[in-house]
């Protein structure tokens, strides 16, 4: 339609030559945004700024464990002052304010990982912040092998440590246990079988406790109730968490006890058939050679307290009589025969030695269950006293009696002292025999024990480790999903100095890269010596830290 | 702009920067302890080029508001502007290790984000809508002038009609639109049409004129208004034409070259108004792109001094 009188000369007499002197709509408006858009921006910086509110120059959310201090960039970010100063970092003065280790030290300690490394750090340069909400604590690898790839010391002596580790799934050495030895603690590599034993002095078989359809678990069950018991199609068996229960963390395991895991239900340690209600307690053989010589001289006073004749009718005095009788004890029974009855290494002692040795499983009842702790908390302890000296004292004789403090509680006691001596003859003409079932077949069942002539026998002190790898940490409740016996070879352990512990291979099975568990150092290493941390109680009031002002002059310490 | 040979050195010039930044990231990214950082040496350095060749960007719109300096060529300004403008983008996420970091950090991310998209879809659309115009809209004229122009075919339609159906009824005043002249017009003078210019003495109303006056004030002089209204029987370009062929039917032969005139004026005024639809096409864009540059620039400048503080 365009008409060729019609051209773009003539069509441009319509243009104003001067038209670009004046702002069009467009360009105005372009003109107020590009000058409103930075108008908004310094608006925000000063709104935050009024309000004294830095956290929007922070780089990234800070961590957790930091939230408190995020719109205060000064609280970390401030220069160190005076000799708190880090000898490794450069002072940072006027303009510059990087984070000090001073700063961290206001809070925490970082106590320094090993005397002899060759450099220390500073806090900030492992423990980067600004980067969202992680564990600090959560290093990459090459925070650790900037040492441990070529491990040198400060004063450039040979490591004892393994000198070249790059990472955990190529050159991670296999795992040393700490032994002990002749007072010695020892890491024995778990690869040097001929020098790797547990010392626990604890004669323990795993297989057999493992075994399915042990004898008496239905008894235990009933018993102490399903807990680490477990119901098998062929029968039932003893888990492995009966006796190796967690701690509140899960994280280790509770250490093992007697009266927890062992004692009352399977392994009681009961005196004689014919007490039948007596259970020594789980001590040392002079607290044990002390009640059992208490027990035999109230049995016997007791005895002599009964009165003769036909039975009484009340149970307790029947139970009583039955027991004499049994003891030879009775009077109606006994009068025409000297004194002393039986030793029960006798014929008494068929009731005893004719028992399986793992004791009677739920005969007593919770009730008997003996505790560990000292002889003073046992009901008959007490009475200690009373037939000799203190079991705690030194020197005690076996099997003799009275001597010291006894003595005088003798004298004090004259008009009973005919028939308390009686007692001592008779309880001293039991005591070998009843001791000698106690020790041999109850202590030695599970301790090493060594015997003397005229003395008293000794127990090997137990030692079972609490910590079998000291360098590392495990975390029990982080591997619930597997099975124990996935990496503890229990069920095939027969001899007490197995070590259980896996190897290191064990764990590459899962903790491998592409796709298996998480393989860095500080799954299981901790940088801080934390036995060397300061007091916990901090330098800080909740105000300083709630409103968290910048502290003069450094370090409120 | 458009994209043709001569950017390619540019193109080629930002790749092997972009190759070089690139290679010496990888390792650094690799190595870096706790990941890439803004505050490490590698990352202060791309932050510093980066933020360098954002500054050269941005200095852009300073160089065309005084193009007589002879400081290099517009062209040139742009191509940089285009290429380094890109480049730096990538640097600065290397710089920040492809983190957005904190509120100012995210916040300069995402407006920097929001520039190089926005610049991308003003570049694509130069390649795409000048063409576009050049063939669709051979009547196009300065889009400032457009509502001018508007007027003015308004009043050589008005006179025109006028011309040879006598005169009309007061029109709806246009928005005053100053027009202090110029060109080869006086203030308040109309371009005459061709067609008055060939036949300066038509002055006579044809009495079958009734039927083109009553198209003319109630489809063409609503059609020549500043905004196009949405309905009517201009609304599309064939209902225009039906319009039209319509009118030539019903007038006499003679006035047949007055209807094609007004057929050429509301062709201009349709192509004017798609002229105005495609300029907001194309530049629209950079009331997104500039001012957001401008606060770019600024909240860097920001960030830069309090991170090199802290």
């Amino acid at each position: 339609m365009a008409d060729d009188r019609y051209t773009t000369k003539i069509r441009a007499k319509r243009i104003e030559l001067q038209y670009f002197k004046r702002l069009h709509a467009f360009r105005r408006w372009k003109l107020i945004l590009s000058i409103a858009a930075p108008l908004v921006a310094t608006a925000w910086l000063i709104a935050y700024a009024a309000r004294g509110d830095q956290r929007i120059y922070t780089s990234g959310p800070l961590s957790t464990a930091h939230a408190m201090f995020w719109t205060q960039c000064s609280d970390c970010h401030r220069p160190p002052v005076g000799d708190g100063a880090a000898s490794s970092e450069a002072p940072a003065r006027g303009f510059f304010l990087r984070v000090s280790a001073q700063a961290c030290l206001a809070c925490h300690d970082g106590p320094i990982h090993h005397e002899a490394q060759a450099f220390d750090p500073t806090c900030a340069s492992c423990h980067v912040e600004h980067k969202g909400r992680v564990a600090l604590a959560a290093l990459g690898d090459a925070q650790c092998t900037q040492c441990h790839a070529d491990l040198g010391t400060k004063d450039r002596t040979p490591s004892p440590f393994a000198p070249k580790i790059r990472d955990f799934a190529s050159s991670h050495p296999e795992f040393k246990v700490a032994v002990r030895e002749n007072g010695a603690v020892q890491r024995v590599s778990l690869d040097r079988t001929a020098e790797l034993k547990d010392t626990a002095q604890i004669k323990l078989n795993h297989q057999k406790h493992l075994k399915v359809g042990l004898k008496g678990l239905e008894e235990l069950r009933a018993l102490k109730g399903r807990q680490g018991i477990l119901d098998k199609r062929e029968g039932l068996q003893l888990g492995c968490a009966f006796c190796h229960q967690p701690e509140a963390s899960r994280a280790a395991m509770q250490p093992i006890s007697y009266a927890k895991h062992c004692g009352p239900a399977c392994h009681p340690l009961d005196v004689d058939a014919r007490l039948s209600d007596a259970v020594a307690p789980h001590d040392t053989p002079v607290i044990v050679h002390a009640y059992l010589r208490t027990l035999f001289i109230e049995a016997f006073e007791q005895c002599q307290a009964l009165s003769p004749g036909p039975k009484t009718g009340s149970v307790e005095a029947d139970k009583v009589k039955k027991q004499c009788q049994e003891l030879e004890l009775a009077r109606a029974d006994v009068a025409e025969q000297p004194r002393g009855g039986r030793s029960p290494s006798g014929a008494g002692d068929e009731g005893v030695t004719e028992r399986p040795r793992g004791g009677r499983l739920g005969r007593r009842g919770e009730e008997t269950e003996t505790k560990e702790e000292p002889s003073g908390d046992q009901p008959r302890g007490r009475r200690l006293q009373r037939g000799g000296q203190s079991a705690d004292e030194p020197g005690s004789d076996w099997p003799r009696g009275r001597r010291g403090r006894g003595e005088e509680a003798e004298a004090r006691t004259a008009p009973a002292r005919a028939a308390g001596a009686s007692a001592l003859e008779w309880a001293s003409l039991q005591l070998p025999g009843a001791e000698k079932i106690m020790f041999k077949q109850k202590c030695e069942f599970c301790h090493t024990m060594t015997y003397a002539a005229d003395r008293l026998p000794q127990v090997a002190p137990t030692a079972i480790p609490s910590r079998w790898l000291p360098h590392s940490v495990f975390d029990h409740g982080a591997h619930r999903p597997l099975a124990c016996t996935e990496c503890h070879k229990a069920t095939m352990s027969k001899e007490t100095t197995d070590v259980l512990l896996p190897s290191v291979a064990v764990c590459r099975e899962c903790h491998r890269e592409r796709g298996g568990a998480r393989t860095g150092c500080v799954e299981c290493h901790v940088y801080h010596d934390k036995t060397r941390e300061r007091d916990p109680s901090g330098p800080f009031a909740v105000p300083q830290l709630v409103k968290a002002p910048p502290a003069a002059g450094g370090s409120p310490r | 702009m458009l994209l043709d040979a001569s950017h390619r050195r540019w193109v080629v010039g930002a790749l092997v920067v972009l190759l070089v930044a690139t290679a010496a990231y990888v390792p650094y990214a690799r190595g870096a302890m706790q990941g890439p950082s803004g505050g490490s040496w590698p990352g202060l350095i791309y932050g510093g080029a980066g933020f360098a060749l954002m500054v050269y960007a941005g200095l852009l719109g300073a160089r065309r508001q005084v193009p007589t300096w002879r400081i290099g060529r517009a062209t040139t300004w742009m191509k940089g502007h285009l290429w380094l403008g890109l480049l730096s983008y990538f640097l600065i996420l290397f710089h920040g290790g492809f983190r957005w970091g904190g509120p100012l950090t995210f916040a300069l991310m995402a407006l920097f984000t929001v520039v190089i998209l926005s610049g991308i879809y003003g570049l694509v659309l130069q390649q795409i809508l000048p063409r576009m115009m050049q063939t669709q809209l051979p009547l196009e004229t300065v889009y400032e002038q457009i509502d001018a122009i508007v007027a003015q075919l308004r009043s050589e339609a008005d006179t025109l009609v006028a011309a040879v159906a006598g005169p009309l009824p007061v029109a709806e005043p246009l928005p005053a639109i100053e027009r202090r002249g110029g060109g080869g017009l006086e203030r308040g003078q109309v371009l005459a049409r061709p067609v008055l210019r060939a036949r300066p003495t038509w002055t006579t109303a044809f009495p079958e004129s009734g039927v083109l006056r009553e198209a003319y004030v109630t489809d063409i002089r609503p059609f020549l208004a500043s905004r196009l209204p949405g309905d009517g029987r201009l609304a599309t370009p064939r209902q225009g034409e039906a319009m039209f062929q319509h009118l030539k039917m019903a007038l006499p032969p003679a006035l047949g070259e007055v209807i094609d005139e007004l057929q050429a004026i509301c062709e201009e005024r349709r192509q004017l108004a798609v002229q105005r639809r495609l300029h907001h096409w194309l530049h629209g864009w950079l009331l997104v792109h500039v001012p957001l540059s401008m606060a770019l620039l600024l909240l860097s400048i920001v960030h830069a001094i309090v991170s090199v503080r802290y």
